[in-house]
């Protein structure tokens, strides 16, 4: 569950270990809207069949000779 | 502005390496000269956070010796680059811009520095840059703003700020950048400089500050579009070390350089670049360069890119959670010693659920997808490099700047961190106000030297990358 006011969302980010105080949290609710607008904008994308085909790529790795 | 002022401060590499070969030109004397100008330009430009003088002309007189002996290394032997102050040199400071890191005394060199001094280039300092890299409008509240050679009431954009303006106003020939949203290309294109972030893993990022490992480039800026050729060929290649770097084959980035323009392909796109929220000068002097580039022989393909708009949204949504993990530890620990805007940037990042980031990644597919398709009808796409001209330094310091013009600036860049291909920026004329106007050159992934081919042969058709900045003197 998002925090919905700012004294929410700065006891939350102190759980987390973070200093983010009451007033900090009223400046980066502005940032929030802008980072949500901008996954609104990404979620309005048809990604079908378009997965990251490299998140994971094991290392090559062998034994060592002795 | 001036034109083809005569001082070894705004010659290019291509023109000062024959002369240091021949013995003509002594890397002595280059240094001395670049470290005078430097002194005389530095308080009032704040390119370089360091300035390396005493090394510098130690490297400088080993150079000179290694040639004179016979033991010329090549083009960049007795060159002096500057290193954008998130790489690391072994045993100085890698501060990224920041407080958080002021202390950080590196214990490596990064790849790039290892390259650069294998290719005999003499390192000269650190630059200034955006803090931590995360910016686009080439300011820092802790290091003071770089200002813009060609006027210094304007922003030089960022984050590769000091990288930019040390070599418009003639401090050095060259200077390595970094690009995630552009940082490599806005500043080269406002500071009127040639500036390529390459194909992604094309240079290793070891040694280098993350931003968004993703999307991090590392790059050359330098006077020409040769110029950056002769440092990518001393800087590419896959390092063991950066799995993200390309292990294949690493061509000569010269070798296409004289080709010309015949048969080449050029696409412009329909919409999104050249629409009327660009600057009319801008898209208009853009388009006569393309015009130019067509009566020399260029084929014009024009391209519709419906899909291209979401291109900044992808951008950021991949860079602000790799962001957010980048910073985690140091923010943890040392959150004081952020600026608090970008503090609270990073911190905003903290909410984002990872369903989000895999949407982003997801749609970083679809898009490379379309630019693929769309890329098969050409060899090259030309748009500008930034939308909006110049902004002054006081439009965009808080608290009452207009911070639209920071979200404006990588509107095109940006693009092309997204979908990892080598861009180009190079000068193509002038604003009626007297700034630079970059155009964006844009390659197939790996094809840097088409890119590179298309931008010798624009700059040979025209002279705007040797025009310099009035208000600078000669100083020889």
């Amino acid at each position: 569950m998002r925090p919905t006011n700012k004294q929410q969302f700065s006891d939350e980010a102190r759980e987390h270990d973070l200093t983010i105080s009451v007033d900090d949290a009223e400046d980066m609710h502005r940032f929030i809207k802008e980072v949500a607008q901008v996954y609104l904008v990404i979620s309005s994308i048809d990604t079908t069949g378009f997965e990251p085909a490299s998140i994971f790529m094991p290392i090559p790795s062998r034994r060592e000779s002795q | 502005m001036n034109k083809h002022v005569p001082d070894i401060a705004y010659q290019s590499i291509t023109e000062i390496a024959p002369r240091i070969r021949r013995g003509a030109l002594s890397p002595v004397d280059l240094v001395e000269a670049l470290l005078l100008r430097i002194s005389r330009l530095e308080p009032s430009l704040n390119t370089f956070l360091e300035v390396w003088g005493d090394s510098a002309r130690t490297e400088a007189r080993m150079a000179k010796s290694e040639i004179e002996s016979g033991r010329y290394i090549g083009p960049l032997h007795g060159i002096p680059v500057g290193l954008k102050d998130l790489i690391d040199v072994a045993g100085h400071k890698t501060t990224g811009g920041s407080k958080v890191l002021a202390d950080n005394i590196a214990k490596s060199d990064a790849t790039v520095v290892t390259r650069l001094k294998a290719a005999g280039a003499i390192l000269i300092g650190k630059l200034n840059l955006v803090e931590f890299a995360f910016g686009t409008t080439g300011l820092n509240p802790y290091t003071g703003d770089v200002k813009n050679p060609w006027d210094r009431t304007r922003i030089t954009a960022g984050s590769s700020s000091g990288s930019a303006a040390a070599v418009a106003s003639g401090m050095i020939p060259a200077s390595l950048g970094s690009d995630t949203g552009g940082s490599i290309r806005m500043p080269a294109s406002v500071c009127g400089i040639a500036g390529l972030k390459p194909t992604y893993g094309r240079i290793p990022r070891t040694g280098v500050l993350d931003l968004s490992w993703s999307m991090d480039h590392v790059g050359p800026m330098a006077r020409t579009t040769g110029d950056c050729a002769l440092l990518m060929n001393a800087l590419a290649g896959s390092d063991g070390y950066d799995p993200t770097s390309y292990a294949g084959p690493v061509q000569d980035f010269t070798s296409g350089l004289t080709k010309g323009l015949a048969l080449i392909k050029i696409g412009v796109p329909t919409n999104y670049f050249f629409e009327d929220s660009v600057d009319h000068e801008i898209s208009e002097t853009v388009l006569s360069s393309i015009d130019l580039m067509a009566s020399n022989g260029a084929e014009i393909v024009e391209l519709p890119m419906p899909w291209v708009e979401k291109g900044r949204a992808i951008n950021l949504g991949v860079i602000r959670p790799e962001a957010v993990s980048a910073h985690e530890s140091l923010l943890a620990n040392y959150a004081d010693l952020y600026s608090p805007g970008l503090r609270k940037r990073i911190q905003s990042g903290f909410d984002i659920p990872a369903i989000d980031y895999v949407r982003a990644q997801r749609a970083r597919q679809w898009f490379n997808h379309n630019m693929s398709e769309s890329m098969k009808q050409v060899d090259v796409l030309i748009t500008p490099s930034v939308p909006i001209q110049t902004p002054m330094i006081t439009e965009c310091t808080p608290p009452d700047g207009n911070m639209e013009a920071g979200n404006q600036l990588p509107m095109f860049t940006s693009i092309f961190d997204v979908t990892g291909q080598p861009s180009h920026s190079i000068p193509c004329g002038f604003t009626s106000g007297g700034m630079p106007i970059g155009m964006m050159i844009t390659g197939h992934p790996y094809d840097e030297t088409t890119v590179l081919r298309v931008g010798n042969a624009f700059e040979k058709l025209t002279d705007w990358h040797q025009r310099v900045p009035t208000d600078i003197p000669v100083l020889n």
